[in-house]
């Protein structure tokens, strides 16, 4: 931590003309990083996390406590208390050392009026002078809320929004993934205008619960050797058991090295068993959707999200997968009826629906998808992309593991479907 | 079975002519482990488990289950992310993305506050991982790993199903800038 004193030569280095960089030049200086944006776009949070003086805390709440409460709390439980509060003459001053690196922030800024200098290796921030949007950021200062930089820190824009509606057997964790690797394929921005990555979660309600206990049934005929082991549980719901590098595949491929009686004998043919019953829940999850469509509930608060965000965003861009593309389509409809001055188009990859709103990718090896229409459905659109099976999803259906892998033509033509949406929305 | 094993053979004789060209090495058991074929699957994963080809984790009732170092690793895990061939940055990655994980078990499932915190968490883990690794497909399959191994008993499955259930129809952002901690 900094000693006061070099705070305080800081400061005044600054109130004589110190000359600012910007936030991308500090962010390459080393032991260093750029402070996350809601370090400095939020008034109210900069003076939550500092003032956590109980008596300057109050103050500055109009001595309303619960309010000024509520502030802390919110950042203890994302920070863990560590955050330590400083007078500096006038000013006051937050650090936090439970991410290495110091912070310094003034809570009398207001928004996007802070920029940040170096000073001894760590940065303080003082005031940027008063602009309106679009606005220069050649000076460090940032963006107003709502507002990115563009590529070059030479203007506020506002970014196009892509957003992503996950698929069938997607936990929040391989949702993050997911939308990682549409940011991963599609980059920062788009001509320079940048890309905003939202994440529209919908569990897969019941479904998880149905395989769980199947899981169960199934060990049971292994005299419990996976009773306990349920990592091999979520390699199965990805359908992992031919990858070498899984954990599951690593056990399947050293049974075939093992006697094939008792329980070793059998382990295939479980395996074999609880892929066909991932695949036909799977399925009739997806089928009980299509004749019982989500209603205004299942997807009102992804619509209020598109809503909040219309005011500051150029256009959106929706990739749906799997099931999300049955939530799309409904918040689509929805968006676009409220908000016809928002340019918004729909990307479609393993559409589960029975109808589409844009450009779509169905994988011929997709056993998921299909089983739709094994079963009777015909609206599920016909398969436009020949690809054989892979050992990464034995179902073939995972976003990251088929339409998205580098070794697939799927993932350019995804690329390419999301490109052609993005100069839609851009014009 | 019976037409799964006799094409197993198959293979296996293809794979063994194939094999002795280039080597004398024998075939017929797994080259990683020359103690005699276990007897029941249960065995055998014990002893893949004890060569290391499968992680060796608790399987305690405890949800949470051990840290005792309290950096919000269990134990187990972090011991495991000790053995990966990543580089030093590379781990410190993995460690915040167990970390994540971690916290999705332990998190008031009633707290909506506490909840978007960790979502808010899992993106900034994977975020990260993905900066660390030369691409994104090098970290995606540790990013699975984690998630399978801190989930791995049922108490942890089912408290993860519940995180789940109470993530549905809910938004969040994927960060855009430096979300790695040191």
């Amino acid at each position: 931590m900094r000693p006061l004193s070099t705070t305080i030569a800081g400061t005044l280095a600054l109130s004589l003309g110190l000359m600012f960089l910007p936030r991308s030049a500090l962010a390459n200086l080393p032991g260093t990083q750029a402070a996350p944006d809601r370090w400095y776009y939020s008034t109210d949070f900069v003076f939550g996390s500092c003032l956590k003086d109980s008596q300057k805390c109050s103050a500055a709440y109009g001595n309303a406590a619960a309010a000024c409460s509520a502030e802390i709390n919110a950042w203890n439980s994302t920070y863990g208390d560590s955050v330590t509060y400083q007078g500096v003459e006038s000013q006051y001053v937050c650090k936090t050392d439970n991410v290495g690196i110091t912070y310094w922030a003034i809570p009398g800024c207001s928004n996007g009026q802070l920029s940040w200098a170096a000073d001894q290796g760590t940065y303080v921030c003082t005031m940027c002078p008063q602009q309106s949007h679009p606005a220069s950021t050649g000076d460090g200062c940032a963006c107003d809320d709502g507002y990115s930089e563009n590529n070059d820190h030479t203007a506020c824009v506002k970014p196009i929004v892509v957003g992503f509606f996950n698929g069938i057997k997607t936990t929040p964790g391989g949702a993050a993934s997911s939308l990682q690797a549409i940011d991963d394929l599609m980059g920062p921005d788009r001509n320079g205008t940048p890309l905003n990555y939202q994440l529209f979660y919908n569990q897969t309600n019941g479904f998880l619960e149905d395989v769980a206990e199947v899981f169960e049934q199934r060990s049971a005929e292994l005299d419990g050797a996976l009773n306990n082991r349920w990592e091999y549980f979520w390699d199965m719901l990805s359908g992992r058991q031919n990858d070498s590098d899984s954990f599951l595949g690593r056990l399947v491929n050293a049974t075939k090295n093992w006697a094939t009686g008792g329980t070793i004998g059998a382990f295939a043919g479980v395996i074999d068993g609880l892929s066909n019953d991932i695949l036909g829940k799977a399925a009739a999850w997806l089928a009980g959707k299509i004749s019982d469509p989500p209603t205004e509930a299942d997807y009102a608060a992804h619509l209020a999200k598109l809503n909040s965000l219309s005011s500051t965003s150029k256009g959106f861009v929706l990739v749906a997968h799997s099931q999300g593309n049955l939530f799309v389509n409904h918040a689509y409809d929805g968006f676009a009826a409220a908000h016809p001055e928002s340019p918004t188009k729909v990307v479609h990859v393993a559409p589960a629906s029975p109808t589409l709103r844009g450009d779509y990718i169905l994988s011929s090896s997709d056993l998921v998808i299909n089983a739709l229409r094994i079963q009777g459905i015909t609206s599920v659109p016909p398969i436009n992309w020949t690809n054989p099976p892979s050992t990464k999803d034995l179902l073939g259906h995972g976003l990251v593991e088929i339409y998205l892998d580098p070794g697939r033509d799927g993932r350019a033509r995804v690329q390419t479907m999301t490109t052609t949406a993005l100069d839609a929305v851009n014009n | 079975m019976k037409s799964r094993n006799t094409h197993r053979t198959a293979n296996h004789f293809a794979i063994c002519a194939a094999a002795l060209l280039a080597t004398l090495t024998a075939c017929g058991k797994d080259s990683s482990n020359s103690s005699p074929p276990p007897s029941s699957l249960t065995d055998g994963i014990a002893s893949l488990e004890a060569n290391g080809t499968l992680p060796k984790l608790d399987r305690s009732t405890d949800v949470a289950g051990p840290d005792a170092n309290g950096n919000g690793v269990r134990d187990d895990i972090e011991a495991w992310i000790n053995t990966q061939p990543v580089t030093t940055d590379q781990k410190t990655a993995l460690m915040q993305n167990a970390r994540a994980f971690q916290h999705t078990l332990t998190v008031d499932l009633t707290d909506a506050t506490a909840l978007e915190s960790s979502r808010n968490e899992l993106m900034a883990a994977v975020h990260c991982g993905s900066s660390r690794f030369p691409a994104f497909a090098d970290f995606y399959p540790y990013n699975q790993k984690i998630e399978a191994i801190t989930a791995n008993t049922r108490e942890r499955a089912m408290r993860y199903i519940q995180y789940n259930v109470a993530s549905s129809e809910t938004s969040n952002t994927l960060p855009n800038y430096d979300t790695c901690e040191p």
